[in-house]
């Protein structure tokens, strides 16, 4: 096979360079444009569709975000029900004795994976009467204990020691589990610190301690599943009469109403803003209908980049042509874009 | 070359095409998504009640409940009484140079002035005023020098600073008495008891009598503080702490004694609402029907515990129950929390195991109806505890159940199983689709050119 230019003329390769730059220039602005217009075409339908299904979440998450704070719930609770919320990348302190149970809770959600570290500062080792054996141990919603995958959730101290530092990191939050498993779900999670043996004659000893949370976020798993309703159970009992049932759903609901001083359930630290966008952007990439987004936004990248492909080879004087372009040193000038096909 | 253009121009038609579809399609899909979201709140409503307003009664066990029987949680301000011990020891000068009694009185001092206006607070003493060898007087010697209620600064110093080391030291009593002014009337309860001394005057041992007062109110915890390091005092102390879910802590100085007594009343003062006491059956037929909610009851160890929940349809079930260790056990101690059918049925379990030193032991579950019509649950809370715990004449280890109703999340479509999503899948399609343009326009000029070729 012989591949010549239909006008059969050799053609000049210093012209056609610039010519060829010039037009490719020119395709690749048109199949841009297209490109750009298709996007602006499917921007406001996400930004449209997103907030309906996420509105809930992003109200719910202001909500708690203005219920927490303060520096005084930073002391840790001594039950479940009074656990002191915990900020990502906020350092709690606390002072207690040893032998007391230090609880805080953080809300985690899908896709996070989060580390919680804590350093104990001991009484000086001449009070202490042995080694003494420190752990950190962590619940989801549920009260469940769960499974660090990293970090020394148990660590001992001998009376040299003037600190001790333990640390686990909880598995990444799934978005959806079955019933019956024992999988991460979003909603909160509980961290009990305290010591585990002890000589008896340190039990109450005064110690202080530091907890630090950190969470990264990833990506969500399972994909096309309905986010669960997050793991928060109720912090107080069912309130009188018909309001009981009532309340109880809100609590479950988000979370956020069910402690007078917001100490039991808190959302990230994210301004509303950032959140919002995010949120959109996760519902996108990572909602229940993701996968008809991706593959519906795909097939349109694949006919935009099939008219690309077609439109680069269909003018001469191209460089994905394989046929070399008409030379005519005769003509004056270039004749416009438009005006350049074939005559057939 | 027109038909290509042709071509190229109904391509452009159906992206157009595609777009509309795409803008008329997703919002029904989104309104899918928020429909549900919507949803949840209504349908986890449990059984309804009849608009009762203030219906709620007081049990003899202690549970409220309201006009449709279903225990409900107390909504008195919580309440702390500060338990001093006066007898004749606190006059030892071993904290920082302070004898003990001007140490706790300093703290007083302090602790009052830190704390808002309107806390409920109240004194108690011990061992203030008989001085003699008579035990049967000396260990009947204890008296509430402020009664609980509104904070008042003035007659808390003013009585506390009046206080001399006297008497003997019957801290068993001085406990029932305390629980006594603190009343009964459901609200959070707690006492602080500052002790340098062991009880003197046992029978009845201050440990047993801890726990058998938490056993009896909606929720009492007692913390103690020890202004000595002395081994019974502590073995004591951090027994009655544990007794009832308090704090044990060795003071030995005077700014350790007022930080932490200050800590301890905010501490208090701040609890959130105790949970409802509800007091499960023996089988699930006779069982309390629960609403969504945190409740508290006690159970003996290697003991069951029954109670109900109604489901509606598509919701689901999730419940945690904590039994707390308040007394010596074995080391290896077991809760579980079964959900089975009225008929016995077993439809999720779950378990809690531990070894070693604890607080308490938990266990929950997750159960849904899955869609089909509503159903009643028989929730089933055991413990398998074991040595010291079995002895007889004491109460039932402290149990709180979490009962929770949510509407069950579908689980994840397999329908679109077959789609792809993800950038490199984007990747893919655009450089498949490239690659076909280019050789589509290839194709098509060599054609031509053979076409042309004479």
């Amino acid at each position: 096979m012989t591949l010549t230019d239909p006008t059969g003329r050799p053609g000049s390769p210093a012209r056609t360079r610039v010519a060829g730059r010039a037009r490719r220039a020119r395709a690749l602005g048109a199949a841009g444009a297209a490109a750009g217009a298709t996007a602006a075409a499917l921007l406001p339908l996400l930004l449209a569709g997103a907030p309906a299904a996420h509105a809930d979440d992003s109200a719910s998450a202001s909500a708690s975000a203005s219920a927490s704070g303060g520096t005084a719930a930073t002391q840790p609770g001594t039950d479940f029900l009074s656990a002191a919320a915990l900020q990502p990348g906020q350092q709690a302190t606390g002072s207690a004795s040893v032998g007391d149970y230090l609880y805080w809770s953080f809300t985690a959600s899908s896709g996070q994976q989060d580390t919680v570290t804590a350093t104990v500062l001991l009484p000086p080792g001449s009070e202490r009467h042995g080694a003494e054996q420190w752990r950190i141990d962590l619940y989801d919603g549920l009260r469940r204990v769960q499974s660090c995958v990293r970090g020394t959730p148990v660590r001992s101290a001998a009376t040299t020691d003037g600190s001790v530092a333990v640390s686990c990191t909880l598995p990444r939050v799934r978005d959806w589990s079955e019933n019956w498993s024992n999988d991460p779900l979003p909603g909160t999670y509980y961290v009990r610190l305290t010591v585990g043996q002890a000589p008896e004659q340190d039990l109450g000893l005064p110690v202080s301690a530091q907890v630090e949370l950190d969470s990264s976020d990833g990506p969500v798993q399972p994909a096309g599943a309905s986010e669960v309703v997050p793991l928060t159970l109720p912090t107080q009992g069912p309130t009188d009469g018909s309001t009981a049932a009532a309340d109880g759903s809100s609590a479950a609901a988000d979370g956020s109403t069910t402690a007078g001083d917001g100490s039991s359930a808190s959302a990230s630290a994210s301004p509303d803003g950032l959140s919002g966008a995010r949120t959109v952007a996760t519902g996108f990439f990572s909602g229940r209908h993701s996968r008809w987004w991706w593959t519906g936004i795909g097939a349109g990248v694949c006919v935009i980049a099939g008219l690309a492909g077609f439109t680069l080879t269909r003018h001469p004087r191209h460089w994905f042509s394989w046929n070399q372009p008409p030379e005519r040193p005769a003509a004056p000038y270039e004749p416009p874009y438009e005006q350049q096909s074939y005559r057939d | 070359m027109i038909i290509l253009r042709r071509l190229a121009a109904g391509a452009a038609i159906a992206l157009a095409a595609f777009i509309s579809v795409g803008a008329s399609a997703p919002p029904s899909a989104w309104a899918d998504g928020g429909a549900a979201a919507t949803a949840t709140a209504p349908a986890s409503a449990g059984t309804p009640g009849d608009g009762a307003t203030d219906g709620t009664t007081v049990n003899s066990d202690g549970t409220t409940v309201n006009s449709d029987g279903i225990p409900v949680a107390p909504t008195d301000p919580p309440k702390v009484e500060l338990v001093l011990d006066v007898s004749g020891s606190m006059a030892a000068k071993d904290l920082g140079g302070m004898t003990r009694i001007a140490a706790a009185q300093s703290a007083f001092d302090q602790v009052v002035d830190a704390l808002p206006d309107d806390d409920q607070v109240g004194v108690r003493v011990l061992g203030a005023s008989y001085p003699g060898t008579s035990k049967t007087v000396g260990c009947a010697d204890t008296q509430q020098i402020v009664p609980v209620g509104q904070l008042n600064r003035d007659d808390i110093k003013t009585a506390v600073a009046a206080l001399r080391p006297t008497g003997w030291t019957p801290i068993g009593l001085a406990l029932q008495d305390a629980a006594k002014d603190l009343g009964n009337d459901a609200s959070s309860r707690r006492i602080v008891l500052i002790s340098d001394g062991e009880d003197d005057c046992a029978p009845p041992n201050p440990c047993d009598v801890a726990r058998s007062l938490a056993a009896q109110g909606t929720h009492l915890v007692v913390d103690t503080l020890g202004l000595t390091l002395d081994d019974g005092v502590r073995r004591q102390l951090s027994c009655i702490s544990q007794a009832t879910g308090g704090t044990y802590t060795a003071v030995t100085s005077e700014s350790q004694l007022s930080h932490r007594l200050t800590q301890l009343v905010q501490r208090a003062t701040a609890e959130t609402v105790p949970p409802a006491a509800v007091s499960g059956a023996s089988s699930c037929a006779s069982a309390p029907l629960l609403t969504p909610g945190v409740y508290s009851d006690r159970e003996d160890a290697q003991a069951d515990r029954w109670y109900r929940v109604t489901l509606a349809p598509d919701q689901e079930l999730r419940a945690s129950a904590s039994v707390a260790i308040d007394r010596a056990v074995d080391p290896h101690y077991a809760v579980t929390l079964d959900a089975t059918g009225p008929d016995g049925s077993p439809l999720a379990a779950g378990s809690g195991t531990g070894a070693g030193r604890t607080d308490l032991v938990s266990a929950g579950l997750r159960w849904s109806t899955g869609g089909s019509a509503g159903r009643t649950v028989c929730l089933d809370v055991a413990n398998a505890f074991s040595g010291a715990a079995s002895a007889k004449g004491q109460p039932g280890f402290p149990v709180q159940l979490t009962v929770d109703v949510v509407q069950a999340a579908p689980a994840p479509s397999t329908r679109a199983q077959g789609l792809g999503a993800g950038w490199l899948f984007l990747g893919v399609l655009a450089g498949v689709g490239l690659i076909t343009g280019l050789i589509l326009g290839w194709l098509g000029r060599w054609r031509i050119a053979i076409w042309r070729t004479p």
